[in-house]
C-alpha cells in the first residue's frame, strides 16, 4: 500500500514539474519564443519609398534619383580582417581604424560600411572578390543640371537615424511630400526561403513621395547663372544675386546667388552657403527703395508727378545732413525728376509728406518686416523698429532705403506690385505637386493684398521708365524697350556706423514696362570695380533683360 | 397479388444513395483543395521570380530615366549644339521695326 502509494506521489510530484516547465516555457517566455520563432519562418522587409524628383516648368528633373548601393560587411565571413579593411578603406577613401572596429566586434554579423556608392565603385568593389563583402541597394539623389539652382533646391542628407532627410531649400521645405510613405513585407517562408502563398502574406505597398513641379525656367536660369557669374569675375564683387518673378502670379522664374555650392558634395562647402540669401540675407536697399515711397506719397496724394521740391543743398534732419549721392544740387525739380537723378533730400521731402503714420503703414502693406511666406526653408525676416521707437531721422532715411533692412525677396515682390497693378502677390517656387497615381495638386496664385491703386501703379510705372531712359543707367539699356526700374547703391553699416567704400550695388525692375513678363533684382555686394550700382548691377540687370527678351520673342514695341 | 412496393420500401432505397453522393463530392473538394494547395504552396518559386523581373525593369526604368535627364540637360545641349557649329545669337532682326539696313530707298 506504502508503495503504491509512494509511486502516486513520484507521478503527481512528475506532473507537477512537468507542468511548471510547461508553464515556463509557454507563458513566461512564450512571447520572446514566439518572436524568435517568427524570424524563422516570416520573412519581413521594409519597403523605401522612392523620393520624388523636383521637376523645372517644362518638366524636366532638375533633381532625380539614381540607383546607388550600400556597402556592408559580414564578420563572419571575412578570413582576414586587416587585409579586408585596407582594401576596402582604400578604395572608398574611410578610416582603416574605423572600419576595423566595427568589423571585429564581438557578435556582429553585419556591419555597415558606406552609404551611396555609385555603380561604378560597387563594380571596382566587386573585382576585389573579398569574402564577408556585400552590397545592398538603395538610390541616391542626381542633378542632372549638376549645381543649377543648387541654393533654391536644397540637399539631401541623413538625420541622427541614417534615413535620407532634406535640409534648406524647397528639399527642407517639402522633405514630407518628398520622401513619401515606407511600407512593409511580411511573408512566410519554406525551408527553403520561398514564399508560401498560403501562408501569411501582409503587404503595406510604399508610397513614393510627390513631385515638385516649379515655375523655375531652366533656360531663364541658365542665363541668369551665366551672366551673374560673368558679372562677378568683371566687376570684382564678393558676392551676387539675381531673382527673376513673374509679377501676376508670385512664381519664382529664376534665383541664382553667389558663393554657392554643389549640392552632391555639399559637405565640401562651407555651411554659410547652404542658406538662399534670396531668403535668408538681409541688406539696406537704397535707392530702389524709393519707387516705394513715391507710389506711397502718389497714391496718398501727397504728392503728384509734376509736384517741385527746391533741391538747394543738404537738407537738415534733427542734427544730421541728407545729401544727393553725389553733392551735386539741381534746383527745382519734379517728383519725376527726383527718382531720375536719384535725390535723397527730394525722397525726404516726399517721407515728410507722408508722415510718419502713413510711411510706416505703406511699408507694412509692402510687406517689408513680414515674412513673404515663400516655400523655401529659412526663410528671415529684419524687423522694423517699432513705430513709436521713429524718430524724424528714422522717418528720413527710411524714405531712401536706408536705416531698414529687407531681404531680397521682399524687395522684389513689393516692386512686383508696382508691376501687377498694385497687387501684393505670394512669391511661389513650387507650381504643383504630383502624387505617384499622377493626381495633381494645383498651387494657385495668392494675391495678399492691394497696395496702391491700378492708377499710381500706371503713373509710377511710368517714373520708373523716366528713371532708366534719361537716368544714371541709361547707357547699358537695350535701346527700345520700354523697361521700368531703378538703381540703387546702398552704404554697408559696419559696427554702428556706414563704411565709407563698401557698397550693396543693386537694380530693381520689370519689363516690358506696358505689360509686365518678369520683375528682377540683381545686386552685388562690395563690387570693387566701381561701387556704383549703375555701373555694375544695371548692366548685369540689362544684360540679362535682353537675353529674356529674346527668349521670351518680346520685340520693342 | 400485389406486386409493387411498399412506400416505405421505396423510401428507403431513394436514401441510401444520398449519403454516398454526398460522401462523393466531400471526397471530390477534399482532393480539389489538397492538389489547389499544393499548387499554391509550390508557386512560391514563380512569385520570386516575378518579384525579382518587377524589381528588375524598374530599375532599368530608373537608369533609363537618369540616362534621359542627362541627354537632354542644358549643358549637354550646348555643347553639342556647340560641336554643331551652332554660335550665341547676337542681335535679333525684328520685322515689325524699321530694318537696320537700307532697304526703303526713295
Amino acid at each position: 500500500m506504502i508503495r503504491q502509494r509512494l509511486i502516486l506521489i513520484c507521478f503527481i510530484f512528475a506532473f507537477i514539474i512537468v507542468v511548471t516547465r510547461l508553464f515556463y516555457w509557454q507563458i513566461v517566455r512564450g512571447v520572446e519564443l514566439s518572436e524568435a520563432a517568427s524570424d524563422q519562418y516570416y520573412f519581413k522587409l521594409s519597403l523605401t519609398p522612392t523620393r520624388g524628383e523636383i521637376l523645372s516648368a517644362d518638366k524636366s528633373p532638375l533633381v532625380s534619383n539614381k540607383a546607388a548601393y550600400q556597402a556592408y560587411a559580414e564578420p563572419k565571413k571575412i578570413t582576414n580582417q586587416k587585409d579586408f579593411a585596407e582594401k576596402i578603406t582604400e578604395l572608398l577613401n574611410l578610416d582603416t581604424e574605423i572600419i576595423e572596429e566595427r568589423i571585429s566586434a564581438e557578435n556582429i554579423v553585419w556591419a555597415p560600411l558606406a552609404h551611396k556608392i555609385d555603380e561604378e565603385m560597387k563594380l571596382q568593389l566587386e573585382t576585389l572578390a573579398i569574402p564577408g563583402l556585400g552590397f545592398e541597394k538603395e538610390s541616391k539623389r542626381y542633378y542632372p543640371e549638376a549645381s543649377m539652382a543648387a541654393q533654391l533646391l536644397g540637399f539631401v542628407g541623413s538625420d541622427e537615424n541614417g534615413n535620407d532627410t532634406g535640409y534648406f531649400g524647397l528639399e527642407g521645405f517639402y522633405d514630407q511630400a518628398l520622401k513619401g510613405k515606407p511600407g512593409s513585407l511580411i511573408l512566410e517562408k519554406d525551408a527553403r526561403g520561398l514564399p508560401i502563398l498560403l501562408g501569411t502574406n501582409k503587404r503595406i505597398t510604399a508610397e513614393n513621395g510627390q513631385n515638385l513641379e516649379l515655375y523655375l525656367d531652366r533656360a531663364v536660369q541658365f542665363i541668369v547663372e551665366t551672366k551673374l557669374k560673368n558679372a562677378i569675375e568683371r566687376y570684382g564683387a564678393k558676392e551676387g544675386l539675381v531673382v527673376v518673378m513673374d509679377p501676376k502670379t508670385g512664381g519664382i522664374l529664376a534665383s541664382a546667388s553667389f558663393p554657392a555650392y554643389d549640392p552632391i558634395k555639399f559637405s565640401e562647402f562651407d555651411k554659410a552657403t547652404y542658406l538662399n540669401p534670396l531668403v535668408s540675407a538681409t541688406y539696406e536697399p537704397g535707392s530702389t527703395f524709393k519707387t516705394l515711397i513715391m507710389s506711397a506719397g502718389l497714391n496718398e496724394k501727397v504728392v503728384e508727378p509734376k509736384t517741385t521740391f527746391k533741391e538747394e543743398g543738404p537738407v537738415k534732419v534733427s542734427e544730421y545732413l541728407i545729401r544727393t549721392w553725389n553733392n551735386e544740387y539741381h534746383g527745382e525739380m519734379t517728383m519725376i525728376q527726383v527718382l531720375e537723378r536719384s535725390s535723397n533730400p527730394g525722397m525726404v521731402f516726399v517721407g515728410q509728406q507722408l508722415g510718419k503714420d502713413k510711411l510706416y503703414d505703406y511699408l507694412e502693406k509692402f510687406g517689408i518686416g513680414e515674412k513673404t511666406g515663400i516655400d523655401i526653408e529659412g526663410e528671415a525676416i529684419a524687423q522694423i523698429r517699432p513705430k513709436s521707437e521713429w524718430r524724424e531721422i528714422e522717418l528720413a532715411t527710411a524714405s531712401f532705403g536706408q536705416g531698414i533692412a529687407v531681404t531680397p525677396i521682399q524687395m522684389v515682390r513689393a516692386v512686383a506690385a508696382l508691376a501687377n497693378k498694385g497687387d501684393l502677390m505670394e512669391p511661389q517656387v513650387v507650381k504643383k505637386l504630383i502624387d505617384p497615381r499622377g493626381k495633381t495638386i494645383d498651387r494657385q496664385p495668392k494675391k495678399v493684398r492691394q497696395v496702391i491703386s491700378p492708377a499710381t501703379a500706371r503713373v509710377i510705372t511710368e517714373m520708373m521708365v523716366n528713371a532708366v531712359d534719361q537716368g544714371e543707367a541709361k547707357w547699358a539699356k537695350p535701346p527700345g524697350y520700354r523697361i521700368a526700374g531703378k538703381t540703387g547703391t546702398a552704404q554697408i553699416p559696419v559696427a554702428g556706423h556706414y563704411d565709407a567704400e563698401k557698397t550693396i550695388a543693386s537694380f530693381v525692375g520689370f519689363a516690358p514696362a506696358d505689360d509686365p513678363k518678369f520683375v528682377m533684382l540683381t545686386l552685388l555686394r562690395e563690387p570693387s570695380t566701381s561701387p556704383w550700382g549703375s555701373e555694375t548691377a544695371a548692366p548685369l540687370f540689362f544684360a540679362i533683360a535682353k537675353e529674356l527678351f529674346n527668349y521670351y520673342g518680346i520685340s520693342p514695341p | 397479388m400485389n406486386f409493387s412496393p411498399v412506400k416505405s420500401e421505396v423510401r428507403k432505397v431513394h436514401t441510401s444513395k444520398l449519403p454516398y453522393l454526398l460522401g462523393s463530392f466531400v471526397l471530390i473538394l477534399l482532393v480539389a483543395q489538397v492538389l489547389v494547395s499544393n499548387r499554391l504552396a509550390t508557386s512560391g518559386l514563380k512569385l520570386t521570380k516575378i518579384e525579382t523581373e518587377i524589381q528588375t525593369l524598374t530599375e532599368n526604368s530608373t537608369d533609363m530615366r537618369q540616362k534621359i535627364a542627362s541627354f537632354s540637360s542644358l549643358k549637354t545641349i550646348e555643347d553639342k549644339a556647340k560641336g554643331m557649329g551652332f554660335i550665341v545669337q547676337t542681335k535679333p532682326v525684328y520685322l515689325s521695326q524699321e530694318p537696320p539696313v537700307a532697304f526703303d530707298l526713295p
